[in-house]
């Protein structure tokens, strides 16, 4: 078995008293990239925040570069490598962009051996390298920006910390497709670089043209796990998505 | 006739002091949510530390950081035993248990040092008066604005240009999010109450030689003034509470130099009316933002 | 078929609003009951603590009708029951004292001397007056912004009726109210408190109150003024503040401003937040709870004798202890000991099946 990057098993968490995950499990390997799919309230976010650390875990474990994280708190899973992209977005309003970018840094400076002060500012560079509109609106606040932008801004936050597995909520949650494109572009690209991710998705089409394996959530269960290549036609896939509406009630 | 320099002397030397409570009760209240009816307790308790070492023989320079010091670990250690059970979700209850610690500072404070009023001896020279720009103001006024001065500045400096500055801003913006960077809250609560403890002490000492007398009771009158520069400032805002608190000097430094003297006996009040004729038309106060949420 | 239940505040149909009113004003009868038995076993001794214990609970129930409907914790309602006090003394104090006393008062107030009823009255008239005109600066505030104004509110007051002489005769004693408070007098004020407590809580009126408590944005969508939805209880929980002091003025015949600060204020919120701020029965929960409590603290300050020992509670025993009770019981339980539960005479309909499946009744499962 290659070394597996995160694995999850037979997660289960929710809210108060209701379980809104039941026993879930998934596997991503380095450099593979994974798509978490299902309606709203299926649990995608859910999941993805337990992965994070959000969510305390209620039973079940998490390894992650095969240490047991399942206690560990989501300031230390970041440290270990793992970074989330909120659903939208949670960008500080009252932090200046590069604030923001500076900020997604702090993970990496409690690593051993820590990431310098010179390191975090070439980081920041390249940042704005790659996205020059970033570079543009620096010091202006970081809810000043438009969507698309917080989304890009968001991506590059979780980068400053260069962490090996990257997870993405809804990214293209709100935004017009033209810029959609443009994040996914970006998402190829890091694709492309070896990232390993994780991409939580409402509609299917673009994560199933990013992601190498679909995972598909219905009411906190996993339902369908499959490489991108062997999932079922598209009447199929939606009888997987929703159910059937004759033997299933809500 | 006294001129308005006096006045705006007056008001900011008194707005100094006001300004530092407000931010000692802010640094906590936007990190944890919690409006600390205690801090004048707490406040209380560091003078009378003070007091003690002064009776003990120890030079201004030894008592002045040791002060500090212990205003820092007061405060840490009545976060970490009495906040930390409350947890963020629920400001009313913060309030309501730092009521609660009040009450027991207070007991305790009578039990130990009495319902008697201790002298808060002050070096000769802090008494002495001066002449600036044709108004008087005593050294020690002098003083309050220059600490008040250096405090502000350090933290601004703290704040907007260093790391940790950062992780405070972002833990009391989003606690979720800041989670996501890698910043622990429990060190950001810690660091706060740390802070409020330090500016805790520095009010002690400068409030303290300005009455000149503490009784156990005296936090009352500090609680509320901080309470007041606080609200006008508007919950959250660090330079609301700055500018608030000096508005709150300014305000009372006129009320005493211009009210006719039959109003005299109203002068707190009066101050007070002005703040909620304020709230009246500005709810969220001088900084803080409009929204109607429970901050 | 009525019954003896233990619920959350909901409610359907008018029988059980009747009900839930009548529930209040059966607490304030048991209550009653319970003191004059008391006052029987103990052979008149305690008769002042009885009678003050009565008044407590009714400021208690007072300070309920705004906290509970409005999530705000007001620490400056002392400065109702300041108000109505004076306002209950200036109008019963024989006009003969009055002369010697207070020889500045303006005209009518001058030549007036009412008596009990009347002066009860004017008590909480002048507390809700007050309320009404600072109210809408308070109730636009956000949770513990009001409080802290509250506060404020308190030392104001404070501080202008130590400053209106001719009124109030400043900070010197203001004596000489006739001491006509009874037993019956502030038990039967209490049921009344009571059933007014329950008759807001469970109107319409206290109903859009607790929407805005619980999500202002979301009932103003509603249509809901939030500013009026907060100042009618502010309003209702003044008068009746203000009641109490005009029976208090009426006991104690001789108060100060400082007779209504702050150390006065802590016994009355410990006793609404640790019984249960959002029910009616938790406040007079509380009320009994730290009263009797303020009793033994009062003994043990007093001191006893243990066989040869004689011991003596340090002197602030009583505000120690709230205090403590305060920090470690709230963190565990911040509702209180009730939560929002009542305990409510309530109609059970028998379960009738339907259509859809499963019995419909009127239980709720609270």
């Amino acid at each position: 078995m290659p070394d597996s990057l995160l694995v999850v098993e037979d997660l289960v968490t929710g809210y108060g008293p209701n379980a809104v995950l039941k026993e879930v499990s998934l596997r991503v390997d380095a450099g593979q990239s994974i798509g978490i799919l299902g309606v709203n309230g299926a649990g995608k976010t859910t999941l993805v925040n337990a992965i994070a650390g959000l969510n305390p875990i209620w039973s079940g474990s998490m390894l992650f570069r095969g240490k047991d994280v399942t206690k560990v708190g989501p300031e230390a899973r970041m440290t270990m490598g793992i970074s989330l992209c909120p659903e939208s977005r949670q960008i500080f309003t009252s932090l200046t962009v590069e604030e923001n970018l500076i900020l997604g840094a702090t993970p990496a400076r409690r690593r051993v051996p820590p990431l310098s002060r010179s390191q975090v500012r070439a980081r920041l560079e390249k940042s704005y390298n790659r996205f020059p509109i970033l570079a543009e609106r620096r010091n202006g606040g970081g809810g000043q920006l438009s969507g698309g932008e917080q989304q890009m801004l968001a991506v590059a936050r979780a980068l400053m910390s260069a962490p090996d597995l990257l997870i993405v909520d809804e990214p293209s949650m709100g935004l017009a497709p033209v810029v959609s494109s443009k994040v996914y572009a970006l998402l190829r690209e890091l694709k492309s670089e070896g990232l390993a991710m994780i991409v939580v998705e409402e509609s299917s089409n673009r994560a199933l043209g990013l992601v190498d394996h679909c995972l598909i959530l219905r009411a906190g269960r996993v339902v369908l796990s499959a490489p991108v290549e062997e999932l079922p036609d598209h009447s199929a896939l939606v009888e997987v998505y929703l159910g059937s509406t004759r033997t299933e009630r809500g | 006739m006294t001129g308005i320099f006096q006045v705006f002397l007056d008001g900011l030397s008194l707005g100094a002091s006001y300004a530092l409570l407000a931010l000692g009760l802010t640094m906590v209240f936007g990190v944890l949510g919690l409006v600390n009816f205690a801090y004048g307790d707490m406040i209380m308790w560091t003078a009378f530390l003070a007091a003690s070492l002064w009776a003990w023989g120890l030079p201004l320079i030894v008592v002045v950081p040791l002060t500090i010091i212990g205003g820092t670990l007061l405060s840490l250690v009545v976060g970490e035993v009495v906040f930390r059970r409350v947890g963020t979700q629920n400001p009313l209850s913060l309030l309501l248990v730092s009521f609660g610690l009040s009450l027991v500072l207070v007991a305790l404070a009578v039990q130990v040092f009495g319902e008697l009023a201790f002298v808060f001896p002050s070096p000769e020279y802090l008494s002495r008066v001066v002449e600036v720009g044709g108004a008087q103001v005593s050294v020690l006024s002098l003083v309050d604005v220059g600490v008040a001065a250096a405090i502000l500045a350090a933290l601004f400096l703290l704040l907007n240009r260093s790391e940790l500055g950062l992780m405070l801003r972002a833990t009391a913006e989003n606690v979720r999010t800041a989670r996501l960077m890698g910043v622990r809250p429990k060190s950001m609560v810690r660091l706060s109450f740390a802070i409020s403890g330090a500016i805790g002490g520095v009010i002690a000492l400068l409030w303290f030689m300005k009455v000149g007398s503490l009784i156990p009771r005296s936090g009352l009158d500090i609680t509320l003034k901080a309470f007041i520069a606080l609200v006008i400032g508007g919950l959250g805002s660090t330079r609301g509470a700055v500018g608030g608190g000096f508005l709150l000097g300014f305000a009372e430094a006129g009320l005493a130099t211009w009210l006719p003297a039959g109003w005299r006996g109203y002068q707190q009040a009066l101050a007070f009316v002005v703040v909620v004729l304020l709230l009246l038309l500005r709810p969220q106060g001088i900084g803080g933002r409009v929204t109607d949420t429970s901050r | 078929m009525i019954r003896l239940q233990w619920r959350t505040d909901r409610l359907f149909g008018r029988s059980a609003f009747s009900l839930a009113v009548l529930s209040a004003l059966l607490i304030g009868v048991v209550v009653l009951l319970a003191a004059v038995v008391l006052i029987f076993l103990t052979k008149g001794q305690k008769n002042q603590i009885i009678l003050v214990f009565g008044i407590n609970a009714l400021l208690v129930v007072a300070l309920q009708v705004f906290v509970g409907s409005t999530g705000i914790v007001s620490f400056g309602h002392m400065a109702f029951m300041a108000i109505g006090a004076y306002a209950a003394g200036i109008v019963s104090l024989p006009v003969a004292m009055k002369a010697a006393l207070l020889p500045d008062l303006p005209g009518v107030l001058k030549t007036v001397e009412l008596p009990m009823f009347p002066s009860l009255v004017v008590a909480g008239f002048a507390a809700a007056v007050v309320a009404g005109i600072i109210g809408p600066a308070i109730v636009r505030l956000t949770g513990p912004a009001a409080a802290v104004v509250t506060l404020g509110m308190l030392v104001i007051a404070n501080q202008v009726l130590r400053g209106a002489k001719e009124f109030t005769r400043g900070t010197q004693t203001f004596s000489g109210v006739p001491k006509t408070t009874t037993f019956i007098w502030v038990f039967s004020t209490l049921v009344v408190g009571l059933g007014v407590a329950a008759l807001f809580k469970w109107s319409s009126v206290g109903l859009k109150s607790r929407m805005v408590r619980d999500d202002p944005l979301a009932a103003e969508t509603c249509g809901i003024n939030v500013t009026v939805a907060r100042l009618i209880p502010f309003v209702v929980s003044a008068a009746l503040t203000g009641v109490a002091g005009g029976l208090w003025a009426h006991y104690i015949t001789a108060f100060q401003a400082n007779s209504f600060y702050v150390l006065q204020t802590v016994p009355i919120i410990a006793m609404l937040i640790l019984g249960g701020a959002a029910s009616i029965t938790g406040a007079m929960l509380g009320a009994v709870i730290i009263s009797t409590w303020a009793e033994i603290t009062r003994l043990l300050e007093a001191g006893f004798s243990v066989g040869s020992l004689h011991l003596t509670a340090p002197k602030d025993l009583g505000s120690l202890s709230l205090g403590l009770a305060l920090i470690l019981f709230l963190p565990w339980r911040p509702q209180g000991i009730t939560g929002p539960r009542e305990v409510l005479l309530g109609l059970v309909r028998r379960a009738r099946p339907t259509e859809i499946g499963g019995p419909v009744g009127e239980e709720s499962p609270g």
